[in-house]
Order: C-alpha cells, then structure tokens, then sequence
C-alpha cells in the first residue's frame, strides 16, 4: 500500500523554477489575491481607456472603491512587481507565483483562477539579450536541455520593448511567455528614475507549462480535488 | 506590371515582428490574409498602412508617396534620440548607420541638429513617444532572434533580506514536503465558494459567488469523494492544502490537513503529532480528523521537524494517463507458488497476461505459508476499467481466465479457486 503521497503538479512546477531563480539571486516576492485597479493595472501602464483593460476579464469585488480603485482579484501576479518596485531600492531580482484570477467561461483550456510566475530584475545595466538568456535557461531547466525556441515581437503595456517566447514541442511551436524589457512609466508610478533603472519583467501561465509537460488535457483537473489525477504526480 | 510577391516568405515574418496571421487564402491572382493587429498599432488597421508596414518588413517597394520619410515639417512627435541608448536596451551593437536606415524604413527621420540628435515621428505613429518605443521598431525590423543571449551579471552578496512573504512561501513548501513524504496527497482547490465576506460581481455560478473563508469545506468533502478510489476499503484516504482565505480585513494563507476511512472500524492513524498540538484547531467526527489554522502558526513548530529531501516527491517524467469515467471491477486472486518464488515474480506474469483492462494492480495483500509446507500462498487485487463503457463481468471474467491460464503454465503454481 500507498507510503509516500504527492506534491501538487503545479507546487512541483513552482519549486522546480524556484531553484533556478534563487541560484541566480532571485527573491521570492508575494502578494495579495484581492487587488486594487491602481496595482493590477494603473501602476502598471494600463490606464483605464486602454484596450488592454478590456481585453482582460476582471473578477471585480461588489464593494466601494478606495483611494486605490475599486477592489478586484488580481489578474497577473504582475501586480506584485508595481509593489515591490514601489517598497524596495532597486537593483533586485523577483520571481513571483501565485494564483490569478479571470472571469471567463470554463472549458478545457479555460479556468477562472490559475497560476503564474512573474520574474523583475531592476538593475543600471540590464537588457533585452539578458532577458533572452535568462528565459531560455528557465525553459531548459523545464523542458530539457535541447529545447528549441522562437522569439517574436510583441506587445504588453507594462513593457517595452515586449517580446513573446514559443518553444517547439511535439513538432509544434507553443507560446510559453511574454515578457519584455519594463516600461519607463512603471518606473515612474512606482517612484523610481526611469533615465537611471532599466528593468526585465516576465510572466509565464504554469497550468499551462503543467499541461504542455506533462502531457494533461484539461486545466480544470488541477482544481478538482481528484486523487485519481493527483496522485499521477 | 510586375507579378505581386507570395505571402508565403512574409507570413513568417510579419508573425515573429508585428502580427498574428491567423489565415492566408488565395483568391484569384490575389491573397486574403487575416490578421490580428495589435491594440498600439492603429496606423496600420487601413490598407495604406498595412502596406507601409510589409514593404518596411520585406523590402517590397512601395508607390511613390506612400511611404514619406517624416522631417520637420510633417513630424507628429519627435523624441530625443540616441543609438547608445537603443544598442544597450537590446543588449545590440548595431551601427549607427544601420539604426538608422532601419527606422528611415517606417519612416522615422533622424537628424542632428544644434541641440542634440532628434527623431522625427510620422504623425499617424502615435504608438511612438519613447527612445523604448524606437528600439522596439528596431528590434522588429532586425528580428527578436537577432538579439544575443547574454548571461545576467552575476551578483555578489545579493541582499539576503528575508521578506515576511518570502518566509511564509519557504515555509509553505517546506510544510508541503513534510506532509507529502507522510502519505498526504495535495490539492488546490477553488478560492470561490457560496459564501463569504466578499463577493464578485458577474459571478461564474451561484455557488462561485464569493471568496471562500476556509479550506476545510473543500478537503472534508475531496475526503469523502476519494475515499471510494483506493484499491482496499481499509486505506486510509490522507489529504492537504495551502492556500489563501478571505477575511473581511485581511487574507491568510492557511494550511489545512485531514485524514479519512471508510469504516469506523478501519480507523487507524491520526494527524502527526506536532498538528495534534493544536487542538482548539482539530475536528473529528466518525470516521474523519482534520485541522485548519493559519501557517504562520505553525512556524515555530516547522522548525523542530527534520528535513524532507524533495527529490522523492518531484516526478518531471510523469505523462498523465486520462482516468476513465466509467465504473471499475476489482477482482482478487489468489494461487500457492513454491517457496521462494516472490511476489513480484507473479505481479509481472499477471500484469502481462491481463490486456487492456487493467487499469490498478495487481497488489500483493497477502501472504501466508503454513509451518512445514513447501508452498507460500499469495493474494491480489486489481481493478479493471475501460475508457469506453461500462464493463461486464463476463467480460472481465474472460481476462481473469487468460491470467489464470498464464499463471498455470508454471510448474506448481496453483490457482486457488
């Protein structure tokens, strides 16, 4: 019978990327679940006209707004970044998972609350060939040493430059991140010199890394308490 | 007239350095292409634009005056410029020049004038207001995989500061692994429930209306639920989570950990010591003990426990088997094998000889051999399922007999029927 039990895939998913962040100085930073507008989005480039703000379907909470707007269920663990930048003198690296949440319909590839890991390193010196080293190590230190990658240009409104990342799996190319080098205005509503910080940011949905490496067909598995799923990990 | 270039050599390019191209058609002697512009680039959602954009990507030359390199007079915008200040956001060493002829071709004009180089910003590129943006044309034009992999500095006395978060997250998996190398299996479950101290708007479902203020409701019923997926109805189903609650003023990380049988008369382990020793936290009822409380309660209790090694519990080579829905047979068997033969031995022969059905199992639950005898009796079970329908006995008879009739082929070894 049964001796040993098991890690959640997604815990195994965060603790696996927790070691190659923290071997290269990374802190683990955290953050509240409820949020306010200015965190999950003002603070961070996406002021409330902006189609991004659209774009994203935000669980907001049936309470009055404060000096921060209206109370909502983070939708990126980005918000965690627009903190810390505001608390702690840079130069510092972060990685950031946690839970976040969208309201959409449920399907196969469709949850209202799922997982991410945001990375921000602030420095005088940093750039985008840094940020393309330290994602492709990350995806390697996942996937596999011979992992093949394809960089395209994108655009987030809390970077710029923005870039997204796709890795080859299964003969297909599957988009894994997007990520760019951080946006001088999130400097400046953070209270930080824009002409003097440069800053890397990322974020990576894990159901999804989960999904592609283990080969799971449906993201609502991670959150329905099934042994039969669990204890596969 | 010259013929119009395929899409084939653009496709590529236009979805690694501007746009998604979610189809590309062929109608007549022209090519339909649908795609998906981004929400800054409104400039090119008009065909001139789109156009200005490809002849910018490919080379393609365009009509004359189409294409208006922006100067003084027509500018919307201008941005001070500097190569420098590009190259070392891209981590690049392009060449002035090149810079800028890359950026003459989505007309952006530079030029040095008395008080610094300038930029001049074509009026409908209203995207552009920042040298970040200019890189940002540069980077599309030359390509993202262009740009070199460069190794992060490498920083010396990093700044060990230990954040209250950063504690509670190395404590929580810290806790994780304890549970987990004690048999407990760990779940996430939802953060919404049907009641609560906040409540979101646009709900997905009545019952997910609310931020939940406990895990216990989740893992007392995941224990329930699960207890009828062990092989034996003595197991004991041991079950784990750390996750966030919602108070009115706060959210707290919790842990919540609790133990069930199917049978009073099967109840055997409790919860480990160390969370016995918060009783004001613990419920039990017939068959169930579970506990809940606040993680950071147990930080001083953390420290006194040994040490899990997490590589026992990491498994990155699993591939997930889909469970099937449909309802399982256990069956037992049990034969006499010589001494010495283990069980092992005859898990293997089973195992091959089953087919597809099989789904848990064989597992060796008994073993006995009487004082004087040559031979050992052993007993197993397994469970037998298929992902199509519902199975019959006869059908799962038949895949009995073949185990029975593969075990038999070896001398002595009786099947006990």
């Amino acid at each position: 019978m049964e001796r040993t039990g098991h890690l959640h895939p997604l815990t195994q998913i965060i603790y696996t990327a927790g070691r190659y962040f923290k071997d290269l100085g990374f802190t683990i930073a955290e953050g509240p679940e409820i949020e306010s507008e200015h965190y999950n989005f003002d603070a961070l480039n996406i002021p409330a006209d902006h189609p991004a703000r659209a774009m994203q379907d935000t669980f907001y909470l049936k309470e009055a707004a404060g000096k921060q707007g209206r109370p909502l269920l983070r939708t990126h663990t980005t918000s965690v970044d627009a903190h810390f930048l505001e608390e702690h003198e840079p130069p510092f690296r972060i990685m950031v998972p946690g839970r976040v949440f969208r309201n959409e319909a449920t399907d196969a590839t469709h949850e209202a609350q799922f997982y991410q890991i945001d990375g921000l390193v602030v420095g005088e010196d940093v750039n985008l060939g840094n940020l393309k080293w330290l994602l492709e190590g990350f995806y390697r230190h996942i996937f596999g040493a011979d992992l093949e990658f394809r960089w395209r240009r994108s655009f987030f409104s809390f970077v710029e430059p923005g870039v997204e990342l796709d890795i080859k799996w299964g003969g297909k190319w599957l988009e894994v991140v997007g990520a760019g080098m951080l946006h001088p205005n999130v400097f400046t509503a953070a209270g930080r010199d824009p002409k003097r910080w440069r800053g890397l940011a990322f974020g990576t949905g894990l159901d999804r890394i989960a999904m592609i490496k283990y080969g799971i067909n449906d993201i609502r598995l991670f959150y329905a308490d099934d042994t039969r799923f669990l204890k596969q990990f | 007239m010259e013929a119009l270039p395929t899409p084939d050599s653009a496709v590529p390019i236009l979805t690694n350095s501007f746009c998604e191209v979610e189809s590309v058609e062929q109608s007549g002697d022209d090519w339909i292409l649908d795609v998906k512009i981004l929400p800054d680039r409104n400039d090119a959602k008009i065909p001139d634009g789109f156009a200005r954009e490809l002849s910018a990507l490919m080379g393609w030359p365009l009509k004359e005056g189409v294409s208006v390199l922006a100067d003084e007079k027509n500018a919307g915008a201008t941005i001070e410029f500097s190569c420098q200040k590009i190259n070392e956001i891209l981590g690049m060493h392009i060449s002035d020049e090149e810079i800028i002829s890359l950026l003459a071709r989505v007309r952006v004009g530079v030029r040095k004038g008395d008080s610094g180089t300038c930029a001049y910003i074509p009026a409908d590129r209203t995207d552009l207001t920042l040298i970040e943006d200019l890189a940002d044309e540069v980077l599309r034009l030359k390509g993202v995989n262009t740009v070199p992999s460069t190794a992060l500095p490498s920083i010396p006395n990093h700044s060990s500061e230990t954040l209250r978060e950063g504690r509670l997250y190395e404590a929580a998996h810290t806790l994780r692994r304890i549970l987990a190398s004690l048999g407990y299996t760990e779940l996430y479950s939802y953060s919404f429930s049907a009641t609560g101290n906040h409540e979101v708007e646009k709900s997905l479902a009545s019952h997910k209306s609310f931020l939940r203020t406990n895990l216990s409701d989740a893992l007392t019923n995941a224990l329930s639920l699960n207890l009828q997926y062990p092989l034996f109805e003595q197991e004991a189903m041991k079950l784990f989570e750390i996750g966030t609650v919602f108070f009115p003023d706060r959210e707290e990380l919790h842990l919540a950990a609790g133990i069930a049988y199917s049978k009073p008369k099967y109840k055997k382990e409790t919860l480990p010591e160390w969370l016995h020793n918060f009783g004001e936290f613990l419920k039990s009822d017939e068959t169930r003990e579970w506990i809940e409380l606040p993680l950071e309660k147990l930080l001083p209790v953390l420290d006194t426990l040994p040490n899990v090694d997490p590589s026992p519990l990491l498994h990155p080579e699993t591939v997930f088997k889909p469970f099937s829905l449909f309802p399982r047979i256990i069956r037992d068997i049990a034969l006499f094998v010589p001494k010495g033969v283990s069980g092992d031995e005859v898990a293997v022969v089973i195992r091959e000889s089953t087919g597809s059905l099989l789904v848990e199992g064989p597992v060796k639950f008994d073993e006995f051999s009487k004082e004087g005898e040559s031979r050992t009796s052993l007993a197993f079970r397994m469970s037998f399922q298929s992902h199509e329908k519902s199975l019959t006995d006869a059908e799962v008879n038949e895949a009995l007999l073949s185990v029975i009739s593969s075990l038999e082929k070896h001398s002595q070894w009786e099947v006990r029927k």
